[in-house]
């Protein structure tokens, strides 16, 4: 039977994942970055508001629930993106794990 | 001995299986698939809605009363609600589509805010301040860069399990 470098695979797969992860870490750091930054403004700004008076303690708390919202949708961006770059790592290194295992194994495999 | 035997044993015959097991695995691995797939409709509805509520808040810093005034906005506001309503069941209808499903609700909710606020002002005869408008706006567009932000990144094609 052939052999398999399993410590040869485990690099190459090591290395898909990790270039897989840091592909979409950066985007997504990038976009968190500068809306928590806007979320921050906005905050400020109510605050302002209701010390002057514009605004009271209910509309100050419909205010904050427009931003806690954003807050939300950017995390769950975080966490969707995660999700993407965790599904793109998972598939490059099986598709990595395959290619080494069918060279070595001299069969080919198909993905379906 | 005996035990180092019977290691050796299990050894032997545990390789060939691991290896079998490990091909097994690959040759049925299919794509994992563990967030839905990017939907153009989704994008399109988001885009949509993004720009009907840009407006809205523009021409409402632009006005003066009674043209600012919630009542003569009345027309907008159920537009929209049936707009995130539709929005809502299009990604609610996507499998595996947790994080694009809580932004959406959130979304709504952001704009039933929006809504509550405008009443509330126009109620004393005011028009939404331009110092008021703008975390709003600000805030409400955050809410829709983060769906179109995911939605973008999701892979494209069909779910394949």
């Amino acid at each position: 039977m052939a052999s398999i470098d399993l410590a040869q695979v485990t690099k190459d797969v090591l290395g898909a994942m990790t270039t897989a992860i840091g592909s979409g870490s950066g985007q997504v750091h990038a976009f968190a970055r500068a809306e928590a930054a806007k979320i921050a403004v906005s905050i400020a700004e109510i605050g302002q508001l209701r010390a002057a008076g514009v605004i009271d303690e209910e509309e100050m708390e419909l205010h904050l629930d427009v931003q806690k919202n954003a807050s939300r949708a950017v995390l769950m961006a975080v966490k969707g993106i995660g999700i993407v770059t965790a599904e793109r790592a998972v598939n490059a290194a099986i598709s990595v794990a395959l290619a080494a295992v069918s060279t070595s194994l001299g069969v080919p495999f198909v993905r379906v | 001995m005996m035990f180092h035997e019977s290691r050796l044993y299990a050894a032997d015959r545990g390789g060939p299986l691991v290896i079998l097991i490990t091909l097994a695995l690959l040759v049925t691995g299919c794509a994992v698939d563990l967030i839905a797939r990017r939907d153009t409709e989704t994008i399109s509805m988001t885009d949509a809605l993004r720009a009907t509520t840009n407006d809205h808040l523009q021409r409402l810093a632009g006005e003066t009363a009674p043209a600012c005034l919630h009542e003569a906005h009345r027309a907008f506001y159920a537009q929209e609600k049936n707009d995130v309503a539709a929005l809502e069941r299009r990604v609610v209808s996507q499998p595996k589509n947790d994080p694009t499903i809580e932004q959406v609700r959130g979304l709504g909710s952001s704009l039933a805010s929006l809504e509550e606020l405008h009443k509330r002002s126009s109620a004393s005869g005011r028009c939404l301040a331009m110092a008021e408008l703008s975390p709003l706006s600000r805030g409400i567009d955050t809410s829709f860069a983060s769906i179109l932000e995911i939605e973008r990144a999701k892979p494209a094609g069909s779910q394949s399990r």
